[in-house]
């Protein structure tokens, strides 16, 4: 195969030490016998402009820069430049700084090399990662778009992937394989439950990332019924906050007390009951009439809560058996220091837990 | 117990909109009473008995329950909890006018009653 055919793999260094990024260009470009085109940025400024020019295989970064440390800078690609490849360089790799840069996105964290063996591992650790990227189709950042529309478009195209979505308070992904949706994670859930967790979020950050199988397949059938079934438990979602209002579900006031501590939810005396008077919500769940989990809060074990509005849906219906009083509306739980509030409609379950209510209140 | 329960009840009971009781007392013995034909007293002594094994459930979920109230279409119905095991349920018309006051404070009155 002739050179002139062969694409060249391109490489970005930034790193402030000028001495140093003119000694990897030449050094690296020579290792790789003129496979690798060599590009060097003194500042993150002079990196971005040429990302914005360049489309880049591999990107390595060094951690100690001035005015914006490596993390941050590698934070801030995670969002300007998604999909990107990233190494670290530094000269002291300690676990709490491999943990970190791992944790938002690095691929790989090297040490900056001091020997011809040294540069040799880098060389051959940064050759093979290059050639993971895919060198045909197209890279770019789409802003505004849903979750359901990626999803599809992996679906549609029978891709393998992994979608990694996260915001403030959660992370999650799911697992697409050969245009099926096998899994899916988020938090303590798995499964359906996570899927449709996830495909509720209004807002957060999506990366795809390549497809590796998962620790198991916890999802079957057709992408599109679960993506309608995605669709159909956020709209029961909005009607409910259309009818109830956000006050349904968001505490009107946070609680101060120190943390539960313990291993799961229970109304205990570490609620910390207010001493105002006033009652405090702890925990809301919302599900929907089958079970999946469409909100919740401060809730320490879901799967408990929704087990437990199953089984009072389930008592309810043989008391409505037993004897002539009608539909289930909720049940009212008084505890010594708090009350729980379990409603049970047909296509919704609500769990709310409060602080102890002042006496009589439980109405 | 009985003769106690039974005399506490008469002291207290009925109020507006009870329509029935039963009690289940520590040793498993279990007695009602009706106020209206709406419900038999076997219905309300079945009812108590799923509502007790429901409530002794709710241990699962690390809930404590002392007092519990299913509100269903028609009707409230209070369960009383007390240490020895003995419970009581209150039946009563769901009407927005009746308060659950005179149902809790029955209530509260028997989880402190002398074993």
């Amino acid at each position: 195969m002739s050179g002139e055919n062969v694409r060249r793999k391109q490489f970005l260094f930034v790193d402030d030490d000028a001495g140093f990024l003119d000694g990897m260009r030449e050094l690296f470009t020579a290792m790789s016998q003129e496979t690798w085109e060599v590009f060097t940025a003194e500042s993150h400024a002079q990196a971005l402009a040429l990302l914005q020019q360049q489309r880049m295989d591999v990107l390595v970064l060094d951690i100690g820069m001035p005015i914006m440390d490596g993390f941050q800078f590698l934070r801030l690609l995670g969002r300007t430049h998604p999909g990107q490849q990233i190494v670290m360089l530094t000269g002291h790799a300690d676990d709490d700084r491999r943990k970190s840069c791992l944790d938002n996105g690095a691929a790989l964290v090297l040490e900056k090399p001091v020997s011809s063996a040294g540069f040799g591992a880098v060389f051959a650790a940064l050759d093979a990662l290059a050639d993971t990227q895919p060198h045909t189709g197209f890279r770019g950042m789409m802003r505004r778009v849903g979750l359901q529309e990626v999803l599809q478009m992996e679906c549609l195209g029978r891709k393998s992937s992994i979608l990694e979505i996260s915001t403030a308070k959660t992370r999650g992904r799911i697992f697409i394989c050969d245009g099926s949706i096998v899994h899916a994670e988020s938090g303590t859930l798995q499964g359906e439950v996570a899927l449709y967790s996830l495909l509720g979020l209004q807002d957060g950050d999506f990366n795809l990332l390549t497809f590796r199988e998962p620790p198991r397949r916890t999802i079957q059938g057709q992408w599109e019924s679960l993506l309608m079934e995605a669709a159909r438990l956020t709209d029961e979602r909005a009607d409910f906050l259309n009818t109830h209002g956000m006050n349904a579900l968001v505490p009107p006031e946070i609680p101060s007390a120190s943390p539960d501590t313990s291993p799961s939810p229970s109304v205990s005396a570490a609620d910390s009951a207010p001493r105002d008077g006033t009652v405090r919500i702890l925990e809301t769940v919302l599900c929907s009439g089958s079970g999946e989990i469409l909100y919740e809060w401060e809730c320490k074990s879901l799967e408990s809560r929704r087990r437990l509005l199953e089984q009072i849906e389930q008592q309810a219906a043989e008391v409505s058996a037993l004897a002539p009083v009608g539909r289930f509306d909720r049940l009212e739980i008084a505890a010594q220091d708090g009350r729980i509030v379990c409603h049970v409609r047909p296509n919704l379950r609500l769990f709310v837990r409060s602080s102890a209510a002042a006496e009589g209140v439980i109405a | 117990m009985n003769g106690s329960l039974e005399e506490f009840l008469a002291g207290r009971l009925p109020f507006p909109g009870l329509a029935a009781w039963s009690a289940r007392l520590s040793d498993h013995t279990t007695t009602s009473h009706c106020y209206s034909d709406w419900f038999a007293a076997q219905q309300a002594e079945q009812t108590l008995g799923r509502l007790a094994l429901a409530a002794d459930s709710l241990g699962n979920h690390r809930i404590q329950p002392v007092r519990l109230s299913w509100v269903f279409e028609h009707a409230r119905i209070y369960l009383g909890l007390r240490r020895d095991g003995a419970c009581l349920a209150l039946f009563v018309e769901n009407r927005p006018d009746l308060s659950p006051t005179a149902a809790e404070n029955v209530l509260d009155e028997f989880a402190q009653l002398p074993a």
